[in-house]
Order: structure tokens, then C-alpha cells, then sequence
């Protein structure tokens, strides 16, 4: 009896306290358990990047919608946006809700009210409010009877010391942290968790450098640290950040993640200081990189440093975000080369190989960067434009009709809530989609098992016997034989309807999910010269000519996979050769969204002849001249890319396609030959 | 400017010069700043200058009614209706009635405000030697301050802002947070959740036989009384994993897709069941437990439940202050004399 008893100990409990012991990452806030605590990880999808009306640019652009109402659309509810006037009357909803968001608004022009008035308040002694402190005080006047104004004073009803001015909860930056405080859930059903965050907005000669900064819980600085405050020098931020919230004590934690690698002029990946310090201090503040977003793809570009043929993908005409829309192409030989991050993967590698370690080790995640406070809203047929009035209504999307509608961050976390998925992103475990849902799971390791896509544990021997994506690979165990496999499975989205628990559809519209194409690896390494090469292995599926869309409705048909899976070893590993791995999955072609827009108003890409026809007609809708609108555009300039599109795939910059193939990006593993540089 | 207005370059290149000049310091080549300063002061709409002709009367004139119709129809190729068009000018006249406020109060010599006329000014080259207080005070002088769209956006929502708050903040007792719960339950309550096994045949393996497949299987669970645990097996590899944790409704519908999840939530415990169809071929559920949804506990959602009550008073606040703005000014609206389509009788 006393055995059985012991195997019943054994086979029992032992299981349920591993389970109890807690989680693997650390607890830094107050949160319950969450009930669907998952030890294996689960898929959560996310918004690292997206602007609301506390954004100056995005009021600039007539946005008015706030945090408060970004954190409603993303967890399923409409909300309204501006439509070309500046009035909020565009319906907007998304199929799904996201799991996760940040926002990300520019710290520049938050505008605080009494930074410059508080004695002791972080900015108080900045050059900016030295210079107005210098004039003289003036008193609070009606309005209309002093024409010149002198420094600011605060709002008269506010009292004359503002340290106890019930007004200072009125500053941005509170309110930004109050609207993620209620929309994070801490209870067990852990519905959706917000971060704190912001956007710091470097932008040199027109050269991208921006980063968006999260903050890991509720403890944050008291004052976001902008451009104003470092200069354009992102050490100078990783340095304040350090300080203010790294060293501050309290469990305050934090990361920074560029974006727009493709609009950088290459000067987002540079290396600053060529030194293991510099290389490691990057890496650890940078552990992820935005690999896709509205402005446009950074994976890479056909033609700089690759002849990769799925490179043409959402690509744009020019790399820095002065380009006007109407500038010449662009040719292939004027980007730099690190404006694309499998170019700037492959210089990590040099660099690692000479410094003795990696500054580019990055993770990809993606964004929309929406400034119409939409975070998460990729969806193709439910998107209405990033840019507030520029981009309302069909003629505004089409007058930028480069742009995309956004992508997704997902990461592999064992519950959603703020320390698990931040905990994720500094590990690396997370991959990009461009904005639909497929589940991909990518583990690397020596001697996985050569069956793994039949067996039914595939992740938890992924776990057991490799390592996931974004991670190094473990050294080589000495009985090893060959060279490192790697284990990539994907299942197709599985569709959106049915939508969010909390929220009722009010303008979302639902549409079927597309197929699986194929699975790629990425590989980069450096040769025995020391030169870095890449490339690009088919592991599961192909191309089959006969998937496409239905030219009516847009209906995805045709063949594809519903899930597909591989283990892939390396043929030309060699071990002394560092390198890096990573999957890139492709769906079956689906109509961009330019071309759901150009259907809704009667244009259809799919026969030209068609479209140009019902395009003359529209052009004799102009309607007359008013004083309040002299010049009232011609539709059939605002709408012509809808006859111009390309069946795709896009061979130009300048050409936009009637179908896409959506996509999944990785994290990489990191391959490092034995004996060389440790961190 | 209004051709490039439409650019989202244009807004890009405004952030983008105006952090560069602020951060460089640069002297700008002197440029024809007279007329563009005449201009700008021509081009002043007559509202603005408001004061004279009385603070409490808002006039919403014919060319602002066409702007609405105008930007409407380029959303949705149509005409507002009656109803929608009023709703507009309301929103117009709330917008005008707050700007005033906001300047009542002396709104506009906030830091942000002044900073932004500065960079206008530099960045259109109206620079006339002074210093960044002397830009303002030309600033105010040509009446930027009155015209800039930012601004003006910046007054209003501040305005809202400072109205939600009122003048102390809020605190709630814990009877106005229970009566809060009550009334939000959907929104805080805890889902249902449930655990289950299944055995999974893959419909793009079986193809025609899926069918045939899964019922014959099913029958041989339920007869072999086969464990959850080594069922699995006996199907096709499912690889998101056969025993998933605990999950949601929601939580089913991100792995499996939402019928599959749907249905799953309904099944009895301790039998096998199905077969389900997800949006990958067949299913064979077996439901381990199953936690019905709660209700919420104030503990755990008191923060977040602060919070909403408090945006409930705030925007209770603007609104009963904007219906008293509403009584207080006067709203004229001068409706378009010719309509592009539907005629229209003057409203008010």
C-alpha cells in the first residue's frame, strides 16, 4: 500500500506543484493569477506603436479620439474617427480585438502644462522653460484686453500654487498612464493589458531614429523623456532611462524599439561606438526591432543586399520621411544598405566576429503606427487610413495608397499580463505578422527529433530539447550528430467571426481567412572571408499558380494549407561560421486593401478597362466651385491608382498590387561557433 | 498651403523642421515676410475676430455648412442627411463655443501654445531678429494665435479637459463602485472558461474521408473508453497542442476559430463528444473541467472600476457644461442657399 501511496504521490502531486510553483517570470506588480496560465506559452497578439490625439502630429491631422478611446477600439469596441473636415463621423471597429497595446505617443509635445512653474518638476531646469522664466511674470487677464502675452500662467481657477492644483492631474502624461491603468485587466480573466509608453522622436536631417519606449508596469518616470531632453543621441535616452527608471528602485523597468529601419537613410543601424560595451549596451536596450509597419516593410528590399524575389513587399518609393508623394522612384542602389534588418543582422554578425558581441541581435515585432488612435486595426477590409484627415474616406486612403494597413506584434507568453509579455519581448520570443493572425512556432536545437511535426507535443519538446525563436542556440552538446535543426510549424489564421465578448459589432465587417503558401528559413552567416551572405530555403509548402482571389468578392480560392510544419536542417552548416535563422511564413494571395476601397466605390482593379470607363464618369461628378471650396478636386485624379494596379507581384517601388501575400516573421537564433566571443 | 495640407509628407516635414530648427538653431535665409505676414492677416475668417460683434454669439455661416457637406461627401460619396448634417453643425458650434471659453480663461498663453506659434514662425520664415518672445508677440500681433488650426484644437481640448475635472477630484464610496459593477457587469465579470483534450483529424490529410473518419474514431473512444491523456495518438498531430490550459471562449477562438469555440463551451464533462470543426478539419473533445463565469469581485477590479466611474462623472460634466453653453450663446446657422443635391428647408 505504502508504494502505491508513493506512486500516487509521484504521478500526482509532483505535477500539480510544479505547476503551483509559479511563474517563470518575475512579478513586479500586483496582478491575480491568471486562470488560463499556460506553462507551454500561448500566442498573444499585440499593438507595440500606435498615436492618439495627445500626439502633436496626429492633431495636426484632426485626430481627436484619445487613449482612452484607442484602448476601447482595441479590445473590439467602435469608435469614431475624423473624416476629411476634422469631424469624427468614420465608424471604426475591428474584427478582433488585440490582446495587448501600447501607445505610443510623441513625448515632444505633451505640452505640460506646469512643467516650467514647478520648482523641482523634471524639465524645470531644461533651456526651454529657463528662457520664459526669465520675462516677467504676468497676471492672468480676460481674454481680449492684453494682446501680448507673457510667460504662461496657469489657468486662473487653478489657484496660485500649483503644487496642490487638482489641475495637474490634467497633464498628458497622467492621463496617458490613468486611461492604461483602466484598461489594463489584473483580474484572472486577464482580457487585455495596456502598457505605459511613449514615442521618442528623433528625426535628424529627415533620417528616422525614432524609438518607442515601454514601460514594463505602472512605475514610471515622472515626465516621459523626449527629443527635447537628449538630443537626437539614443544613448543619451538609454543613459536618462537608466537612471530614471532602471536605477530608480521601485521596479520600474523599461525598453526602447526603432522602427522604420526603411526610412532611416541607414542611420537607425549604426554602430556608435565600435566596442563589446556599446554592443551590449544596444542589445540590451534594443532587443526587438519594428520589422513592418503603415510607412512601409524593413525586412529588406529587392535589389540592397538581396535578390530575395518577395522583397518588392509593401515597399516604398523613398527612405527618409521627408519624401513627398509625387518624388521620383527610387531606385534600388540609393537605400542603404541598413535601412533593412536582414542586412543589419548580418552586420551584427560581423560585428560580433570583431567586437566579441552582437549590437543588432533583434527580435522583430510589428505596428501599425496608426495616428488615428486605432491600435491593432490591420485588418484589410476594415481599415480607415493612419493619418486622421488626410487619409478619411476613400480619397484620402487613396492618396496613400503606399502605405499599408499595419502590422502585428505577437509574442509567446504564459498569460497576458504585463510581466509575462514583457518579459517575452526582452527574450526575443516574439514574431511580426503584417497584420493577420496565423500561429507560428519556430524552436532550434541539436538532434530534434526528425518526426517532430507527427508527434502531438510539439511544443513542449521544442521547449525540452531547443531553444524558441529569438534565442541563442545552446552550445553543441559533444555527442551531437550534424548540423542544427530547426522546427518550424504554422497554422493558417483561423478567422475572425464572432469577434469580441465585451463589445457588439456596430461597423466591423468579417471576412474569410486565407490559406497557408509556404514556409521559408532565412539564413545569414558570415563566409570564411568574413563577408555576410544570405539565404532563402522553401522548408514546407509552395507556390501554386492556382490560389488566388475571387475577382468579385475578393473570396480567397484556390489550394493552400490549413496548417503546415517542418524540420529543417542546415545542409551547409559549417561550425565555425557564425550565422542566424529565422521563418518566414507566407499565406495565399488576398486583396490589399487599396482594393476592397477602390470596390467600394465602384472601381474594380481586376478589369481595367472597366474601371477607366466608370472613372470618366465619375469625373463628371465635380462638383461647381464655392467660395468655401474654390477647387474641388477631380475624382479621377484622387481615385486612379484603382486602374493602375498590378495583378502582383510588385516588381517597382512605384507599382501597388491588387492582391498581397500577408506574412509572418520570427524572431532569428543566433548560431555562434564554439569558443567564440561570450557575452 | 491647402493642396499641401492633404500631404502626409507635409506633416511629416513640419515635425521634422521644426525639432530640427529647435535643436540647430539655424539662421534662415531672410525671405519675403511681409506679404506672407499680410497674407496670413487677410486670410483671417471673420468670426475669429469675434470680441466687437458680441462673445456670445455663434454663427455658423453658409461656406462652413458647405465644408461639412463637402468633407462628408468625400467620405461616403453621398450628402448628409437632415439629421446627420444638424449633427455636424452642432459639433461645429460646441467646438466654437469651447474656443471662446478656452480664451476666457487665458488658455492660450500656455507653453504650448506660444511654442507652437514660434515654430510657425520660423518655420514660414517670418523671422524678424528677435528672440523667441518677440516671434510670439508677432505671432499675436498677425494673429496667428487666432487662425492656427493646432492652436485652436489644442484650446478646445483643453478646455474639455479642464470642464471633465471639475474642481476637485473625484472619490467614489464603495456603494457608488458596487452600483458601478452592477451596471458594467458583462465588462468585468470573469468568462467562462473551460479545459479540455482532443484528438484532432486533419482535414487537409483525410480530404473526403474526414467525415467518415472522425465518427468512426469517436466510436471507438467512447467503446474503449480511451484516456484523454493517450487519445491524442490515436488521430492526426495537432501542433498548438492537444491539452491546452484552461482557456476562455476567446482564448479557444484565437487557436482553434470561433465555432470551435463556441460549440466547445457547451459540451458535458467526462465524455468524449463531437465531432467539432474548427478551421483546420475535425475534433474529438473530451472537457476535463468546466468553470462557469463569476461575477466580479470589487477587490480585484476596484482600480479599473475607479477609474470608469470617474470618466462616467467627467464626461457627464461636459456634457450638462455644454448644454449649458448651449443655453447661454446664441447659434446661428446660415444654410447654403443652393444645395448640390437634396433642397433643404433652413433649420432654427
Amino acid at each position: 500500500m505504502k508504494a502505491v501511496a508513493g506512486w500516487i504521490f509521484v504521478l500526482v502531486f509532483l505535477p500539480l506543484m510544479a505547476a503551483a510553483q509559479g511563474p517563470p517570470f518575475k512579478k513586479t506588480e500586483q496582478h491575480a493569477p491568471c486562470r488560463d496560465y499556460d506553462p507551454l506559452r500561448k500566442p498573444l497578439f499585440g499593438e507595440t506603436h500606435s498615436h492618439t490625439a495627445y500626439s502633436f502630429d496626429a492633431v495636426s491631422i484632426g485626430t481627436v479620439d484619445r487613449p482612452r478611446d484607442a484602448y476601447r477600439y482595441a479590445q473590439g469596441g467602435a469608435v469614431y474617427v475624423v473624416d476629411a473636415a476634422g469631424n469624427p463621423t468614420i465608424c471604426a471597429q475591428q474584427p478582433r480585438p488585440v490582446d495587448f497595446a501600447v501607445i505610443t505617443d510623441h513625448a515632444e509635445f505633451f505640452g505640460e502644462l506646469h512643467i516650467c512653474t514647478t520648482k523641482g518638476a523634471p524639465g524645470y531646469d531644461s533651456p526651454q522653460c529657463a528662457l520664459f522664466r526669465k520675462s516677467p511674470a504676468a497676471t492672468s487677464k480676460p481674454w481680449g484686453n492684453d494682446a501680448i502675452a507673457d510667460p504662461p500662467t496657469p489657468p486662473a481657477f487653478c489657484g496660485p500654487d500649483n503644487g496642490n492644483c487638482h489641475a495637474q492631474s490634467l497633464s498628458l502624461w497622467q492621463d496617458i498612464q490613468d486611461a492604461a491603468e483602466e484598461a489594463y485587466d489584473r483580474s484572472p480573466a486577464c482580457r487585455f493589458t495596456s502598457f505605459v509608453g511613449y514615442e521618442w522622436t528623433a528625426m535628424p536631417d529627415n533620417a528616422n531614429l525614432h524609438r518607442n519606449v515601454i514601460f514594463r508596469n505602472a512605475k514610471v518616470p515622472k515626465l516621459p523623456i523626449s527629443n527635447f531632453d537628449t538630443g537626437n543621441d539614443p544613448r543619451v535616452l538609454w543613459t536618462r532611462l537608466q537612471k530614471e527608471c532602471l536605477d530608480a528602485g521601485d521596479g520600474c523597468d523599461v525598453l526602447t524599439i526603432p522602427h522604420n529601419g526603411n526610412l532611416s537613410k541607414g542611420q537607425l543601424y549604426v554602430v556608435q561606438e565600435n566596442t563589446a560595451a556599446y554592443a551590449r549596451l544596444r542589445s540590451f536596450w534594443e532587443p526587438l526591432s519594428e520589422i513592418h509597419q503603415g510607412k512601409g516593410n524593413s525586412e529588406c528590399r529587392t535589389g540592397v543586399g538581396t535578390d530575395d524575389p518577395e522583397c518588392g513587399f509593401e515597399q516604398l518609393k523613398a527612405q527618409d520621411l521627408g519624401f513627398a508623394t509625387t518624388g521620383t522612384a527610387t531606385t534600388g542602389e540609393r537605400f542603404a544598405r541598413n535601412a533593412f534588418l536582414r542586412n543589419v543582422l548580418k552586420e551584427g554578425l560581423a560585428k560580433e566576429a570583431k567586437l566579441g558581441a552582437n549590437p543588432f541581435k533583434l527580435g522583430f515585432v510589428g505596428g501599425t503606427d496608426s495616428h488615428n488612435a486605432t491600435p491593432g486595426g490591420t485588418d484589410e477590409v476594415n481599415f480607415v487610413g493612419l493619418h486622421g484627415t488626410t487619409s478619411a474616406g476613400p480619397e484620402g486612403l487613396l492618396n496613400q495608397v503606399a502605405f499599408n494597413a499595419g502590422a502585428l506584434a505577437v509574442v509567446w507568453a504564459e498569460e497576458n499580463s504585463r510581466d509575462a509579455i514583457f518579459e517575452a519581448m526582452r527574450r526575443r520570443e516574439t514574431y511580426a505578422t503584417s497584420g493577420t493572425r496565423p500561429i507560428v512556432r519556430f524552436f532550434a536545437g541539436w538532434d530534434l527529433p526528425r518526426d517532430l511535426c507527427g508527434k502531438t507535443d510539439f511544443a513542449r519538446v521544442g521547449y525540452e530539447q531547443g531553444v524558441p525563436m529569438g534565442a541563442d542556440l545552446k552550445p553543441r552538446p559533444a555527442g551531437a550528430s550534424g548540423s542544427p535543426r530547426f522546427a518550424v510549424m504554422a497554422m493558417k489564421d483561423p478567422g475572425s467571426e464572432g469577434g469580441s465578448d465585451a463589445f457588439a459589432n456596430v461597423c466591423t465587417v468579417h471576412h474569410a481567412a486565407a490559406k497557408l503558401q509556404r514556409i521559408e528559413i532565412v539564413k545569414g552567416w558570415l563566409d570564411a572571408q568574413g563577408v555576410p551572405q544570405e539565404k532563402v530555403v522553401t522548408v514546407a509548402g509552395g507556390a501554386d499558380a492556382a490560389a488566388g482571389v475571387d475577382p468579385v468578392t475578393c473570396a480567397p480560392v484556390g489550394p493552400g494549407h490549413n496548417s503546415l510544419c517542418s524540420v529543417w536542417e542546415d545542409p551547409e552548416w559549417n561550425p565555425a561560421q557564425p550565422a542566424f535563422y529565422y521563418a518566414r511564413v507566407l499565406e495565399n494571395p488576398t486583396c490589399r486593401w487599396s482594393t476592397y476601397t477602390c470596390k467600394q466605390i465602384g472601381l474594380d482593379p481586376f478589369d481595367r478597362e472597366k474601371c477607366v470607363q466608370q472613372l470618366a464618369k465619375f469625373s463628371r461628378e465635380v462638383p461647381p466651385a464655392t467660395p468655401a471650396v474654390p477647387n474641388p478636386q477631380s475624382p479621377s485624379e484622387l481615385f486612379k491608382p484603382c486602374c493602375t494596379m498590378v495583378p502582383g507581384p510588385v516588381v517597382r517601388p512605384t507599382e501597388i498590387p491588387r492582391v498581397a501575400q500577408q506574412r509572418a516573421w520570427t524572431s532569428p537564433v543566433w548560431y555562434r561557433p564554439q569558443g567564440g566571443g561570450r557575452e | 498651403m491647402r493642396g499641401l495640407a492633404r500631404s502626409p509628407a507635409l506633416h511629416f516635414l513640419v515635425l521634422g523642421g521644426i525639432l530640427y530648427l529647435l535643436r540647430a538653431g539655424l539662421a534662415l535665409p531672410p525671405a519675403a515676410s511681409r506679404p506672407v505676414a499680410a497674407a496670413i492677416q487677410a486670410s483671417r475668417p471673420a468670426q475669429s475676430a469675434a470680441p466687437a460683434a458680441g462673445p456670445r454669439l455663434v454663427t455658423i455661416s453658409a461656406p462652413q455648412v458647405e465644408r461639412l457637406r463637402e468633407a462628408w461627401r468625400r467620405s461616403r460619396r453621398r450628402l448628409p442627411s437632415a439629421a446627420e448634417e444638424a449633427r455636424l453643425i452642432a459639433g461645429l458650434a460646441d467646438d466654437e463655443m469651447l474656443y471662446r471659453e478656452a480664451l476666457a480663461r487665458g488658455l492660450d498663453r500656455a507653453q504650448p501654445v506660444r511654442q507652437r506659434l514660434i515654430q510657425n514662425m520660423r518655420f514660414l520664415r517670418i523671422d524678424e531678429g528677435g528672440g523667441g518672445r518677440d516671434l510670439y508677440a508677432q505671432a499675436v500681433e498677425i494673429g496667428f494665435d487666432r487662425t492656427d488650426p493646432v492652436v485652436r484644437r489644442f484650446l478646445v481640448e483643453q478646455m474639455r479637459l479642464l470642464v471633465r475635472a471639475g474642481d476637485r477630484p473625484d472619490v467614489f464610496t464603495d456603494a457608488e463602485l458596487e452600483d458601478s459593477l452592477r451596471r458594467n457587469a458583462e465588462r468585468f465579470s470573469l468568462p467562462a472558461f473551460v479545459r479540455i483534450s482532443h484528438v484532432f483529424l486533419d482535414a487537409d490529410r483525410r480530404g473526403e474521408a474526414l467525415e467518415q473518419d472522425a465518427r468512426r474514431l469517436l466510436a471507438r473512444l467512447r467503446a474503449g473508453r480511451v484516456s484523454p491523456d493517450t487519445a491524442p495518438e490515436l488521430g492526426d498531430p495537432f501542433l498548438p497542442g492537444h491539452h491546452p490550459a484552461l482557456a476562455s471562449r476567446s482564448e479557444l477562438a484565437k487557436i482553434y476559430g470561433p465555432d470551435f469555440a463556441t460549440a466547445v463551451m457547451r459540451l458535458p464533462a467526462g465524455v468524449w463528444s463531437g465531432p467539432v470543426r474548427s478551421a483546420y478539419g475535425l475534433h474529438l473533445v473530451w472537457v476535463h473541467e468546466s468553470l462557469p463565469g463569476e461575477p466580479p469581485q470589487l477587490a480585484d477590479v476596484r482600480g479599473r472600476l475607479t477609474l470608469e466611474l470617474a470618466h462616467e462623472r467627467q464626461e457627464a460634466r461636459l456634457a450638462a457644461y455644454l448644454r449649458d453653453l448651449r443655453r447661454r450663446y446664441e447659434v446661428r446657422v446660415e444654410l447654403p442657399t443652393a444645395s448640390a443635391a437634396t433642397p433643404r428647408e433652413a433649420s432654427r
